[in-house]
């Protein structure tokens, strides 16, 4: 990695110092300056703007005379100051223009006055405040100077009496601005001592970026850290990489140039599959070797179906998830069998650190056009391999195998006991060893054979003679180590040289590109496979006019790869091979391909394109391809049509591909028909095949013919297959389909409303449903401060369920609903594996509104101001019926229905305010509802079945009697159910909650003194059958401040809360007295400087029959 | 539910004539003196957006939480389409805030889910930095309705809470450090604080939605001065070190360290709007320019300040 670094300085540096060598006279490559300096009488010595002057290009004038080096004045070049020789004789100063060029980077700042720009903004005429308003002056970085500096440190101490001393720290630091006249730079460099809580597998905190720079300028830019590295436009090189390290680029004039070393992020990878009837998503990605548990690098995928690129997003065309590695695609794109998805990502890799340089240059040849070299290297270091550096009997043993090696054991964590051995770290060495505690152990090991005085472990016969067991008898004392998963590191270095010219004739350009890849730095065997070439060249010549309006553009291609050449980037587009009669997803190499054409075209209005084609595979397959297609567009008619054949050749069988097909709108109508369709017969060398026929027809109401846009059409699909030794197509699926979409905005209110209906048949079995559909209304009004908004989407979705068993047992930590309890719950909850996906119907729904009274000078109805509102509803919920009908999701009633649901949560929020405005006197009511229900795959038996309402409602009376008190009274009221059903007897749980809470305060206040008394007394029951809780808290606190200087608040709270036995509900796992006690905490913050505030907290907690605890923090915080 | 449909029918009736726009595909482009007005995303957007908040990133990049479809977005520039970041969990979220962070990190409020989450300048989510329900169980404070957030460089943070009519604050790692305040009026006391912004000097700018004004807090957690406004105010933002933003109803103040305004820009109506224009809570920038968020076009309106 440092050796790709400092190559890469080496690189930016040699960029930027080449400029001037180049620069005896000036150099095109530079920019001119020009200053115009001002000397006052009697000073002689002036600087120019810019430092590091290339002094034979210096101009200096003076009323229109050329001064004299040497003779009128004396360069420092270095820092661009010179000295004048020309006497002052009238005294009344020179006015000098200097014209010259210097060093493109200055990395000294220039110091002027700084504007505030605010200050030209011309006020409100009406607003008084305005002209009072003060000039900011000179308080920070920024006004003196483009560069802010800017961050904070923070040191702390935390102690207590049953805890140890710790300490905390934090940096902050941040340099932004310019450095110079043309140089921005950005840095941030940050050192977080911060406990935070990660979740999922996202990333690990270690890896997490501490620095950011990034230094740029018009003809140069610099990064460190995370970088994109991208090279687009080339056949066999196409990247996009999301990596960590440096990147640097320059341009000179025509010539560019690009240097990256990196780590990289993830492995490439590249998948093509077909969709699944009706299955939206998701869909798993996985690594090289079929493994689903993998990340995909954020942003790294690109995602095309039916041969188009598709865009991310949930208003888009789909959607990923890149912790799980699933694309799922949105009701604007419909899946079915036929669908062809690719997908080219990244994910994280578990193999070693991979390294990446890129380097890249780019030129123009004056008439003979642009040639472009790239060069990239991607490779495994197999000095760091992730788990663990490799011993040197594993890198015997990978030596000893070739490309292929993959060693794979079943060293594994299994579990507390599950295993015969035990992981322990040697005190002295810190080496991790594995001891043999026959069946107490969390860790299963197997050990290989290395050789004698190799390796550190030694078999003996256990106690019962009966096994093999391996001890440790230190290094180079046995012969053999535990055996781990050992991929074999690999590189793969490629060259690519890229020209291309246009002209008045046309265009045309070749490219070749070289590769080596070994699959096994470790291994010399099966090296002798590692090169391999590719070749393109192409071109197409300028539309010949013909006369009378035709012209005629001819073109061609031709492309040879190797078999033996790798490339870390797409080299085809998606699903090539359907377009040669092949399946699409198989793996293409040694290929020759050559395709020809030319285009007829008649005023813009008509173009017929005319091609053949050649592929051939490594002498094992051929086939001849020739393409018809038309384009007409007419102010009454858009449309087009294609026909092409594939005679395909293998051996000596033969296969054959058909198809035709076009669409065709009458645009001339308000409302425009539209028709498509499509046949496509495919027969194979092996004697299968596969035939389409698929039409289309619908009514288009176009934008601008109105405030919406909207389609409503119907169609159908058959498909047919064809099976070795049959003479005829059988029919597999019949796919009817209605569609309809409706989006535009009306006034203060838009829609989209889209809902395809799909109906799917295969013989012998019944109609299915596969329904996709997305509805959106928004309406905001009264400048925001009404908004609604009603979103609903439907589709069909593949679903992945645990079993789940809630069992009896007397040490659980968990109650008969599988709530977490604490010792004593009773139950313990047992998770099997994910089962396998099944298809299931979903409907998301979700609302949200709001009323907030707005500015008086809004026009609304006044009793409108005294209400403030908020509501908000969700439903999120999957179903067993894959048939998803409009009853049903049209029906709330339906969601939640333990029939029918597997996975459903509804939660429904709101909250109303009275007078909320009002100084005096408020009233505010909270409505909640929180639904779910889970039905749980069984692996035999019956479904477990869990169900969760709850609900509660509470009502605040508030007052502000007069300025300095104010009191408030709340209520709650609530239910609670818990239901679990399995074949037994139900559980089943019908909770009450009760609370009220009154709180009043003073405030005090004198000068820049402020303060408050107050006090908080609540009570609160929880009563079920059999079981119940209730309780009350006081809380007394004292708040202090005095303004810019600091701050004291004490709070108390005496605690007194019992319950019943056997309640497991909020308060906690059934005991005789759950809580009691009480707890002060005293906080003080002092600034002891402008920007230094010390903190200090502390606490104590007096639990009543247990021991107290006492934590005390102390922090100093300082901004700069 | 009955509550909520009874209301719907309610205000269905009397919102909808606030406002006459005349649909117009145009971008509006005549812009107040000395600024130039930009729209974000410049390309056009299959759903408008609700941005109820918005982050200015150091790399220019910038962060948008849209409230109508409940996503967040980052934007690599005004040319480029949104890119949808990760969700946090299956668990549903809702973004009500977002808050730069020490470090090379983002905060993103889940008011309603009471949980701060964590990014990083790429849009990857990192996890949860707080959960307030967590913190409120510890120190006994009831439910939180979390729906401001505003995290200085330190780390040091203060999150309102709208219900409840207080302002908690924290130090850094999330340590809590007390409450602000109680419902009323006066200086100190709340009705319904909102949205918050942190300045680079350490000190918060809070919006007191229900008293209609902006409250500022020093460094030390007490209040220093308040500004009254005629509207309520919907967002506020700092500009650098010594000045701060508030959105207004169809316009945006700018006020320094004492509250007292230096300059006022009109928010002018977006695209298909007409003259209707109205800011929403979504507001950032720098010294130099100004991001908003304008509800009816449901984009971003980038006031480029002419200066030096």
């Amino acid at each position: 990695m440092r050796r790709y670094l400092f190559a890469g300085g080496l690189l930016a540096a040699g960029v930027l110092w080449s400029v001037p060598i180049l620069g005896a006279e000036r150099s095109s490559f530079l920019p001119v300056e020009r200053d115009t300096l001002v000397l006052e009488p009697g000073k002689s010595v002036a600087c120019l703007h810019r430092p590091n002057v290339f002094a034979r290009t210096l101009d200096l004038e003076e009323k229109g005379t050329h001064l004299v080096d040497g003779t009128d004045y004396i360069l420092d070049a270095d820092t661009g100051c010179f000295t004048l020789l020309v006497p002052d004789s009238v005294g009344a100063g020179h006015r000098i223009v200097a014209t010259y060029q210097a060093l493109p980077l200055t990395l000294e700042g220039t110091y002027r006055l700084r504007e505030d720009p605010h200050h030209r903004q011309a006020a409100p005429a009406n607003d008084p405040s305005l002209t009072q308003a003060k000039p900011i002056g000179f308080t920070s970085a920024s006004d003196v100077s483009d560069l802010d500096i800017s961050g904070s440190k923070t040191f702390g101490v935390e102690m207590g009496n049953r805890r140890d001393l710790k300490l905390q720290q934090s940096l902050d630091l941040r340099l932004t601005g310019r450095v110079s006249k043309d140089v921005n730079l950005l840095a941030i460099l940050s050192d977080q001592d911060l406990p935070f809580q990660p979740e999922g597998n996202t990333a690990e905190l270690e890896d997490l970026d501490r620095i950011l720079v990034r230094l740029e300028s018009p003809r140069a830019g610099a990064s460190l850290g995370d970088v994109s590295l991208s090279a687009t436009g080339l056949s066999f090189l196409d990247l996009h990489r999301e990596v960590e390290g440096f990147s640097g680029n320059a341009s000179m004039g025509t010539a560019k140039a690009q240097g990256t070393v990196a780590r990289a992020k993830g492995e490439f990878a590249s998948r093509e599959f077909f969709g699944e009837e009706g299955k939206q998503g998701p869909y798993r990605l996985t690594d090289r070797t079929g493994n689903t548990d993998i990340v995909v690098v954020a942003g790294s995928e690109k995602v095309w179906l039916d041969g188009v690129l598709q865009k991310r997003g949930a208003e888009e065309d789909y959607t990923i998830d890149y912790t799980l590695g699933e694309v799922t695609f949105t009701s604007r794109r419909v899946i079915t069998a036929n669908s062809t998805i690719s997908v080219d990502y990244q994910y994280a890799t578990g193999r070693y650190q991979r390294q990446i340089a890129f380097a890249g240059g780019e030129g123009q040849l004056g008439n003979f056009g642009t040639l472009r070299a790239t060069y990239y290297s991607e490779g495994d270091n197999a000095d760091h391999p992730v788990g663990g550096d490799l011993t040197q009997s594993e890198i015997d043993l990978l030596a000893a195998q070739g490309d292929s090696a993959q060693v794979q054991c079943g060293t594994r964590y299994v579990g507390v006991n599950q295993g015969d051995y035990d992981l322990i770290v040697d005190a002295k060495t810190g080496r991790q060893i594995y001891a043999f505690v026959d069946g107490s152990g969390d860790y299963r090991v197997e050990f290989v054979d290395v050789g004698d005085g190799k390796g550190e472990y030694q078999p003996r016969a256990d106690s019962t003679g009966t096994r093999t067991v391996y001890i440790f008898v230190g290094e180079g004392n046995g012969g053999f180590v535990p055996c781990r998963d050992l991929p074999p590191p690999e590189n793969r270095h490629i060259a690519d040289l890229h020209w291309e010219t246009s002209g008045k004739a046309g265009r045309v350009l070749a490219e070749g590109a070289f590769s080596k890849a070994d699959g096994n730095v470790l291994s010399a065997l099966d090296d002798q496979n590692n090169h391999g070439n590719a070749f393109t060249a192409g071109g197409e010549a300028t539309a010949l006019a013909l006369g009378k309006g035709f012209h005629i553009t001819p073109r061609f291609n031709w492309r040879h790869v190797d078999e033996a050449f790798e490339s870390p980037a797409r080299l085809r587009s998606a699903f090539f091979g359907r377009d040669w009669n092949l399946t699409g997803t198989e793996e293409i190499r040694a290929e020759d391909l050559a395709e020809g054409g030319a285009s007829f075209a008649f005023k813009d209005k008509a173009r017929w394109t005319s091609s053949i084609g050649r592929l051939a595979l490594a002498d094992t397959f051929s086939a001849l391809r020739q393409e018809q297609a038309l384009n007409v567009q007419t102010r009454w008619v858009t449309g087009n049509a294609a026909w092409n054949t594939v005679h395909e050749d293998v051996g000596f069988a033969e296969g054959r591909m058909k198809r035709w097909g076009g669409e065709v709108l009458l645009g001339r109508f308000r409302i425009a028909p539209r028709f498509r369709g499509t046949h496509e017969t495919r027969e194979r060398p092996a004697g299968d095949g596969e035939r389409h026929r698929d039409w289309e027809t619908a009514l288009v109401m176009p934008a601008g013919n109105g405030p919406f846009r909207a389609e409503l059409g119907v169609g159908r699909r058959l498909d047919d297959s064809l099976r070795t030794g049959n003479d005829g197509f059988t029919q597999v699926r019949d796919t009817e389909r209605g569609f309809g979409e409706v989006e535009g905005r009306w006034r203060d209110l838009s829609l989209l409303m889209r809902y395809e209906a799909r109906g799917v048949e295969v013989p012998g079995g019944t109609r299915e449903r596969r329904d996709t559909g997305r509805l959106d209304a928004r309406h905001q009004a009264v400048r925001g401060a009404w908004s609604a908004l009603l979103s609903m989407d439907v589709g069909t979705e593949g679903l992945r369920q645990r079993t789940k068993s809630i069992v009896a047992d007397s040490t659980g930590y968990f109650d008969e609903f599988g709530n977490y309890v604490g010792p004593g719950g009773g139950y313990d909850v047992e998770y099997g594996p994910p089962g396998n996906e099944v298809l299931s119907g979903r409907v998301d729904l979700s609302s949200r509104f709001r009323w907030t009274p707005p500015g008086e000078d809004v026009k609304v109805a006044p009793w409108l101001r005294a209400v403030a509102w908020e509501a908000f509803l969700s439903v999120d919920e999957s179903s067993a019926l894959p048939l998803v009908e409009p009853r049903y999701f049209l029906n709330p009633g339906s969601y939640l229905d333990p029939a029918s649901t597997l996975d459903g949560r509804l939660s429904l929020r709101q909250s109303v305010d009275l007078f909320p405005s009002h100084r005096q006197l408020g009233f505010r009511m909270r409505h909640e509802i929180r639904e779910s229900l889970v039905r749980n795959a069984s692996a035999g038996g019956d479904s477990l079945v869990e169900g969760n309402t709850q609900k509660t409602f509470v009502g605040t009376l508030r007052s502000n009697p007069a300025p300095a008190w104010d009191a408030e009274l709340e209520g709650s009221l609530g239910h609670r159910r818990e239901e679990v059903r399995t074949s037994a007897a139900p559980f089943l749980q019908d909770t009450d909650i009760r609370s009220g809470t009154l709180r009043g305060g003073r405030r005090l206040e004198s000068g820049r003194h402020r303060g408050r008394v107050s006090m908080e007394g609540t009570y609160s029951e929880e009563v079920g059958e059999g079981k119940e809780a209730r309780g009350w808290i006081l809380r007394p606190k004292f708040q202090w401040s005095v303004n810019n200087i600091g701050r004291l608040e004490v709070r108390g709270s005496y605690t007194d809360l019992v319950s019943s036995t056997g309640f497991t509900g909020i308060l906690g796992p059934g005991a005789s007295q759950l809580i009691a006690g009480w707890r002060v905490d005293v906080i003080s913050e002092v600034r002891i400087h402008k920007g230094i505030v010390v903190t200090g907290v502390v606490g104590s907690d007096h639990p009543e029959g247990l021991a107290a605890v006492t934590v005390g923090r102390m922090e100093v915080r300082g901004t700069f | 539910m009955a509550l909520s449909a009874f209301l719907l029918c309610l205000f269905a009736g009397t919102s909808v004539a606030a406002s006459p726009a005349a649909p117009s595909d145009t971008l509006p482009t005549p812009a107040p003196a000395d600024t130039s007005l930009l729209w974000w995303p410049n390309g056009p957007l299959s759903n408008p957006w609700t941005p109820v908040a918005a982050l200015l990133l150091p790399t220019r990049d910038l962060l948008v939480a849209d409230k109508a479809q409940n996503r967040l977005y980052l934007i690599h520039g005004r040319d480029t389409a949104p890119v949808r970041l990760p969700e946090p969990s299956p668990a549903p979220v809702e973004w009500t805030a977002l808050s730069g962070a020490p470090g090379l990190a983002i905060y993103a409020l889940d008011g309603p889910g009471g949980k701060v989450h964590q990014f990083d300048f790429k849009g990857n989510y990192l996890g949860v930095a707080v959960d307030f329900d967590a913190v409120a169980l510890a120190n006994g404070l009831g439910r939180v309705d979390a729906r401001g957030l505003a995290v200085d460089r330190s780390g040091r943070a203060v999150v309102t809470d709208r219900q409840n009519d207080r302002v908690l604050l924290f130090g850094p790692g999330w340590s809590f450090l007390g409450v602000l305040g109680e419902t009323g009026s006066g200086l100190g006391a709340w009705r319904r604080p909102t949205m918050a912004a942190a300045s680079e000097k350490g000190s918060f700018l809070v919006v007191d939605e229900g008293n209609r004004r902006v409250v500022l807090l020093d460094a030390v957690g007490s209040v220093k001065t308040a500004r009254s406004t005629k509207e309520v105010p919907q967002g506020v933002s700092a500009l650098g070190p010594e000045l701060f933003a508030i959105a207004l109803d169809d316009r945006v103040d700018v006020v320094n360290t004492n509250l007292e305004l230096v300059a006022s820009y009109p928010v002018p109506a977006g695209p298909r709007c007409g003259g209707a224009s109205y800011t929403t809570p979504a507001v950032t920038g720098t010294e130099d320019l100004i991001l908003v968020g304008e509800g009816c076009s449901g984009r971003l309106l980038e006031l480029r300040i002419r200066g030096d």
